[in-house]
């Protein structure tokens, strides 16, 4: 089960630079869908990266769906290497995006995010319609239903100003 | 976009086995034509299908709430999955 309050707390209270994006930005906007896992893009500069897994290390962070036992050195040297990880935390699923498709990265991003206020402190989410472009450009099959439910969501707010 | 193409292969008798396919294989008319990927507006119409089944009573209410009762309701309703998982993989060990 993911914490998804304990989770953003930690990330907001370790000044950590990042944007929700995916399921869970869809849910803070209204969703209805279940999401499991945590989606966040983090900005790519060498400060917010040390600050990233210092502040991640007390939750064991690991691959997930990597076997177990598989060498994971959660570090600096290991997020400057890569981009996105899948990982698995005691707070629950979490994906640390250094971009996504059809979106890019945090720069990119940042220009069409909300502060949204949750578990007591406010944190960045990307805004609805970018959501749906991001997802529209992706152009994945499997994300047309959560691409339709967006828009309702959209259209029901533009309602209800 | 890509181009893909598929093969309309007419048989003068009816195909019913893969031995026919085999045995009767006078083939009667072969096309060949572009199958072209979904289109932009193939798009809006499959998202616009999968418009007419969003629950609007839902989104709604979900509209309603603060963003902290969103997600407390997202992780009662993880909770909920969990637990119908579990039970689940219970009672197909009792089958």
């Amino acid at each position: 089960m993911t914490d998804f309050h304990a989770l953003i707390r930690l990330l907001v209270e370790g000044n950590i630079e990042f944007i929700v994006v995916g399921g869970a930005a869809a849910t803070a906007h209204g969703s209805a869908r279940l999401t499991v896992d945590l989606d966040l893009v983090y900005r790519r500069t060498a400060e917010n990266i040390a600050r990233i897994v210092s502040t991640l290390n007390p939750l064991e962070p690991y691959l997930r769906g990597a076997p177990p036992g598989l060498p994971f050195d959660w570090s600096e040297e290991t997020i400057h290497k890569g981009l996105n990880f899948t990982l698995t935390t005691t707070l629950g699923a979490l994906d640390l995006l250094g971009e996504i498709i059809g979106g890019g990265n945090y720069e990119a991003l940042q220009p069409d995010t909300i502060k949204l206020p949750v578990a007591g402190v406010e944190c960045l989410c990307l805004d609805v319609p970018r959501l749906i472009e991001v997802k529209r450009a992706a152009g994945r099959p499997k994300d047309f239903d959560a691409i339709a439910e967006l828009e309702v969501i959209e259209e029901e707010r533009q309602r209800k100003q | 976009m890509t181009r893909s193409f598929f093969y309309t292969v007419k048989f003068e008798s009816e195909v019913t086995t893969p031995r026919d396919l085999r045995y009767n294989n006078r083939v009667k008319q072969v096309s060949i034509k572009p199958m072209h990927t979904t289109s932009l507006s193939g798009v809006d119409a499959i998202i616009n299908a999968y418009k007419k089944d969003v629950d609007r009573t839902l989104i709604r209410q979900n509209l309603r709430l603060t963003v902290d009762e969103r997600f407390q309701q997202l992780m009662k309703l993880q909770q909920f999955a969990e637990d119908l998982r579990r039970a689940g993989k219970q009672a197909k060990s009792q089958v």
